[in-house]
């Protein structure tokens, strides 16, 4: 059998990368549903990442990608698997300045209503004339754009 | 004269960032901005600070660019200006040109975005660097913002060291610098 070259982390987060673009695309548009949607995708997508880096020894990283799902997890509303999270990531980082950001989050994440306060700001009607946006991902996943139809 | 300049074109983010496919979406956003000020191509006085380059004027320390654009990538891109507000498209924008202006002037490309809370934080060379970017279209604070994003970078938790880059575009201007982390 032949060996196929895998890079499983380049993928991963290209792909989540990808996911956050337009998530919070989405929110900016006022998208709230489709927003969440996105963002819980990217998330499930940085967990992921992280099993990546543990396996390969890499803790802070590792900390990085879940705390990301943590932020994400949160912008979609999700209490429970944020806190969950931010809680793995800070058993994961040696990083003081992390640790503190990561705390941080979590004392905002426990206040009530923390998550329901999102960013809806740039949908807008101008001069009588709405032009649709569109997000473009071609098949082959190489074109990403936002255009007017 | 125009015609030495370097002369990046928008649509090239595609080929410096080749697996990075989000690299694409920041594309349209900034040929809409730049053609509503109809200059192409756009000139830009870039001043750096702690960056090598070939590019960069011995006496200021500035790069004179022009970012460009071919009219047939985007050619409805005023209409952008009708669904998304301004402040968004000079967000987008400025993310493009730092994106080009990053892989031209430092030879660092984009690799990620993460989420910190509610912010993104932009990476560069795996997780090697981060990137903090700012766009407007007012001179008025350009100096104090950029200010204000160095100390952002500066005292990020992950200790990374990393670039940052502002761009005001009324004024065809724009700083990048680079900075070590704060100890923590």
């Amino acid at each position: 059998m032949n060996a196929i070259s895998i890079n499983p982390i380049g993928e991963l987060t290209q792909r989540k990368s990808l996911l956050l673009i337009q998530a919070q695309f989405q929110q900016a548009l006022g998208q709230q549903p489709e927003a969440a949607r996105l963002f819980l995708e990217a998330a499930v997508l940085e967990e992921r990442l992280a099993q990546a880096y543990q396996q390969t020894g890499q803790a802070e990283d590792a900390a990085i990608s879940l705390f990301s799902a943590a932020s994400c997890y949160k912008q979609a509303a999700r209490p429970k698997e944020a806190l969950a999270r931010a809680e793995a990531a800070l058993a994961l980082t040696l990083n003081e300045g992390f640790t503190a950001e990561i705390r941080s989050f979590l004392s905002e994440c426990q206040r009530p209503g923390s998550l329901t306060a999102q960013r809806t700001l740039r949908g807008v009607v101008r001069n009588g004339a709405v032009y649709p946006v569109e997000i473009g991902v071609l098949t082959e996943g190489e074109l990403v754009t936002i255009t007017t139809v | 004269m125009s015609k030495d300049k370097p002369r990046y074109f928008i649509e090239s983010l595609r080929e410096y960032n080749p697996g990075v496919i989000w690299a694409s979406f920041f594309i349209n956003p900034a040929i809409a901005l730049l053609d509503a000020y109809q200059r192409k191509p756009f000139p830009c006085a870039i001043a750096c600070e702690r960056i090598v380059s070939a590019a960069l004027e011995e006496a200021t320390g500035e790069a004179q660019v022009e970012f460009d654009w071919l009219p047939e990538t985007f050619p409805k891109c005023q209409r952008l200006f009708q669904t998304l507000q301004r402040e968004g498209i000079v967000e987008y924008a400025a993310v493009a040109t730092a994106f080009l202006v990053l892989s031209n002037l430092a030879q660092k490309n984009i690799s990620e975005v993460t989420l910190r809370g509610s912010r993104a934080d932009y990476f560069l060379e795996g997780r090697q660097y981060l990137l903090e970017i700012s766009g407007t279209e007012s001179a008025d604070h350009f100096l104090s913002r950029h200010s204000e994003k160095v100390r952002q970078l500066r005292s990020n938790p992950f200790g990374k060291d990393g670039f940052v880059y502002d761009c005001c575009f009324s004024t065809q201007q724009a700083k990048l610098t680079f900075h070590t982390a704060e100890p923590a």
